[in-house]
């Protein structure tokens, strides 16, 4: 593409300039020729005539030489000598010019035969002035009669020679002026034809600037829209628009350029969210696992086993009772450690966790179960109810003066299946509902005085098993007027619940 | 792949842009071309006048100057044309002396003319007046040859006469003549020239009465007589055979023509007398005219001279004469004759010429 024309390089104004002169230069050129042209024939027309002006001359000197002629023969003046010598030697130069040769012309011809009489003539006028001075009276008087019977025959031929060459050059101006007619719109056309050749080559040089600035318009335009992925502009010229094409371009890979900097800079943002997303999901992970494993229930339930079957070998029934319930509580933590279970093993687990807490604090707890059975076989995930059955023993009817009662409810509600706890405790204040809600309780504050899995634990592994927010609510309407824990059950996307 | 297409795209768009700068480019040319043809062709049109200017002409070596009696009649012209022709194989111009002219000269006007324009030879249709033969004379003297055509000079210093023989001529019409008589024939007339000095005349018309004599004519019942047609002035000539005609008791059976103008002025009359097939006509030299009238059988036939041959050789004698300084004396013409029969003939070869 290295095509380097002449001129490519030079600027727009000396383009232009270039343009205007070269053509101003071609319509300057044909406008002289046609001119020049135009006046030449102009020059012939007035010259056309010319012939007979001579003619006329040669004419009036050959009437010239005779009238001196007689006029010396009448007076022998030397004034009517002189002027004789004078138009002879008028009439032998004008003579001279005429044409000697035999020609098919007629016209060339008669010249020859006025040449030839006229020096016939000359020859006799001589004789008769020298007859005339000699005094020789009969020779001059016939010489004289023989002179001017030639005279009148050379004044026919010089008439007749013009009559023809008038004939023949009017027929000569007719064509003359017709021609020039015909060259009028010839050189009209030469001048149409030059003008529009000149437009032509003011196009194609114009062409060549404003081709670049239009391309460069349209490519800023494509570039005003959006588009940067747009052809880099060809540079085919050194002048101004070339300049700017050039910068043009820079400025769309520079601008390309920093577009793909930011890309890069956002793209390693966001992966490092990400990954700090994992972390805290991984940690979180650890912290449940972590909490489950706090009890060690193999060793617990292996244990409680062995006392029960020593109870019963003792026949004390109700120990024997307690143990075995405390040992499928234990049971559960150990089979159910992690995974899913079902609403009613979760109940189950909650009917042990009170049996075993009414043999420990004699009876005090009341404990209503409200459950709609055909609920129960919902999955949900592990160790949910029982932690908050004994944040509702330990935090809201532990120091009642009043019987304190529990009621576990299962049912539908609209679309969800609602697991409620509900205690006649103390309430909680809904300052405290709020912080519980937005997990700002400490971990240490929480976990004191439990079997480990606090309700902050509770909720995230809800929040996590169902991918919902809002599963977990607590509600308290006051002091000593209980708390209710709802969890709701939302319905899975393809409009089963977990089984 | 997304740079693939945008070079598609460029390379589609530069295409266009060459298509149409090749358009403009081509269109350019043609336009200069076209403005550069017109111009020579402006050129070549102004300097073509220059030619019309200056008259296109050939050189002559010699100059010969033709003159006769009468510029516009047929006869005179063909023999020019005939003596021009055969002057341009030998680079001889031959000029119609008195052609151009704006004042209308005698014969022997022409002739001081052609001596005083020191022509290389003079063609002369002759005559036996004083003043012709002076003036033959004097141009010899001034070592101009003169050769007399159709008309001898005898006495003068001529070098060579081209002519018919008269008598040939005589027995011509003779033949013709005869052809024509029949019971009822009884006169015959003769035009002749009222101012001839020559004896052609007379040589003609004795050859015409011999010959009907040895042809048998009964010349008891035939008269044979002339009547001299005065041709001196202008239009004379045609009145005098208007006489004729008018004189309705003695008008002739068959009436003998002896040049061109006096043919087609009796055939004008015959026509114009309605006389047309109760006289017959014997005419001379084969005009439109004439031959027109042989055509429509109004003029029964005609003689005429090979007019092209004799202008042909007027110019060889000259030639002759100034080559080797020697001629023959007489040189004799072919006679043809034209009669119903053969007209067509003539009739194409005049249009040939014509056209020609």
């Amino acid at each position: 593409m290295k095509r380097t024309r002449l001129g490519f390089n030079l600027a727009i104004q000396t383009k232009l300039i270039f343009v205007f002169i070269f053509t101003s230069i071609i319509v300057f050129g044909v406008n002289v020729f046609v001119y020049l042209n135009l006046n030449q024939m102009i020059n012939k027309i007035d010259e056309i005539y010319g012939s007979n002006v001579s003619l006329n001359e040669l004419a009036e000197t050959l009437s010239d030489v005779q009238i001196s002629m007689t006029d010396y023969l009448n007076t022998k003046s030397s004034d009517a000598i002189e002027q004789y010598y004078r138009s002879e030697q008028n009439y032998n130069n004008l003579i001279n010019s005429l044409n000697v040769t035999t020609t098919n012309s007629d016209m060339r011809l008669m010249e020859k035969s006025i040449k030839n009489m006229s020096d016939t003539y000359l020859r006799i006028t001589n004789e008769t002035v020298q007859s005339k001075r000699g005094r020789n009276i009969e020779k001059y008087k016939n010489s004289y009669e023989e002179a001017s019977e030639l005279f009148s025959y050379i004044n026919t031929y010089i008439y007749s020679l013009n009559n023809e060459q008038f004939r023949y050059n009017s027929s000569n101006y007719e064509i003359l002026l017709s021609s020039l007619k015909y060259s009028e719109v010839v050189s009209l056309s030469i001048l149409i034809a030059v003008a529009l050749c000149n437009i032509m080559i003011i196009i194609l040089m114009t062409r060549s600037i404003t081709n670049p600035l239009k391309e460069l318009a349209k490519i800023a335009n494509e570039v005003a829209s959006g588009r940067l992925d747009v052809e880099l502009l060809k540079i085919k010229s050194g002048d101004e628009v070339g300049v700017v094409a050039k910068a043009f371009n820079k400025m769309i890979l520079s601008v390309r350029e920093y577009i793909e900097q930011i890309r890069v800079r956002m793209e390693m943002e966001s992966a490092m969210k990400e990954k700090e997303l994992t972390m805290e999901t991984h940690l979180k992970d650890a912290q449940l696992k972590y909490l489950q494993a706090q009890i060690n229930p193999h060793f617990l339930f292996n244990t409680l086993n062995a006392g029960a079957q020593l109870a019963m070998m003792e026949d004390a029934d109700r120990t024997y009772v307690y143990i075995q319930n405390m040992a499928d509580f234990f049971r559960y933590n150990v089979k159910k450690n992690n995974g899913s279970v079902t609403i009613e093993e979760e109940i189950e687990l909650v009917d042990n966790y009170i049996y075993i807490l009414n043999v420990r604090f004699s009876g005090e707890i009341h404990f209503e179960k409200n459950i709609d059975s055909s609920l129960t076989s919902i999955k949900m995930p592990s160790m949910i109810l029982q932690p908050i059955v004994e944040n509702s023993v330990n935090y809201g009817i532990r120091n009642i003066e009043r019987e304190g009662l529990i009621t576990l409810s299962v049912y539908q509600d609209n679309h969800n299946i609602c697991i409620s706890i509900k205690d006649n405790g103390i309430g909680i204040p809904a300052k405290r509902i709020r912080e519980i809600m937005e997990k700002e309780v400490k971990e240490s504050e929480s976990s004191n005085d439990s079997n480990g899995v606090g309700l902050e634990n509770v909720i995230a592994r809800l929040q996590m098993y169902f991918e919902s927010d809002d599963i977990f609510v607590i509600q308290s309407e006051g002091e000593n007027k209980g708390t209710e824990v709802i969890i709701r059950i939302p319905k899975a996307k393809d409009g089963e619940y977990h089984v | 792949m997304a740079k693939d297409k945008r070079k598609h795209i460029g390379g589609k768009v530069s295409k266009k842009d060459k298509a149409l700068t090749l358009l403009l480019l081509s269109v350019s040319i043609i336009m200069v071309l076209v403005t550069a043809l017109s111009l020579i062709y402006f050129r070549s049109q102004v300097t073509s006048m220059n030619i019309t200017q200056d008259v296109d002409y050939d050189e002559y070596d010699r100059h010969y100057a033709f003159i006769s009696q009468d510029l516009d009649d047929a006869f005179w012209n063909t023999v020019y044309e005939g003596a021009k022709e055969e002057g341009n194989k030998s680079e001889v111009y031959v000029e119609r002396l008195g052609k151009n002219l704006a004042v209308t000269y005698t014969k022997q006007e022409l002739m001081e003319i052609a001596i005083d324009s020191c022509v290389d030879g003079i063609i002369l249709e002759g005559d036996e007046s004083e003043e012709t033969l002076e003036l033959v004379d004097k141009a010899t003297q001034q070592g101009i040859p003169v050769v007399t055509v159709l008309r001898d000079c005898l006495s003068s210093g001529r070098k060579s006469y081209i002519g018919v023989s008269n008598y040939n001529l005589g027995g011509e019409y003779g033949k013709q003549i005869m052809k024509l008589i029949d019971k009822d024939t009884q006169k015959i007339l003769i035009l002749m020239n009222m101012n001839a000095q020559d004896s052609s005349q007379n040589i003609i018309f004795g050859a015409i009465q011999e010959t009907l004599e040895k042809e048998g004519a009964d010349m008891k019942q035939i008269t044979i007589e002339t009547a001299a047609v005065n041709n001196d002035s202008a239009f004379s000539a045609e009145e005098s055979i208007r006489d004729i005609f008018l004189d309705t008791k003695n008008l002739p059976d068959i009436m003998i023509c002896l040049n061109e103008l006096n043919t087609t002025s009796v055939y004008q009359a015959a026509v114009d007398y309605n006389k047309v097939g109760s006289m017959d006509i014997i005419g001379y030299y084969c005009s439109e005219t004439t031959l027109k009238a042989i055509d429509r059988d109004v003029i029964q036939a005609s003689i005429s001279v090979d007019t092209n041959q004799m202008g042909k050789y007027c110019v060889d004698a000259l030639d002759e004469y100034i080559t080797t300084g020697h001629v023959s004396e007489y040189l004799s013409v072919d006679i043809s004759l034209i009669t119903h029969e053969n007209v067509a003939d003539y009739i194409i070869k005049e249009d040939e010429d014509e056209e020609n």
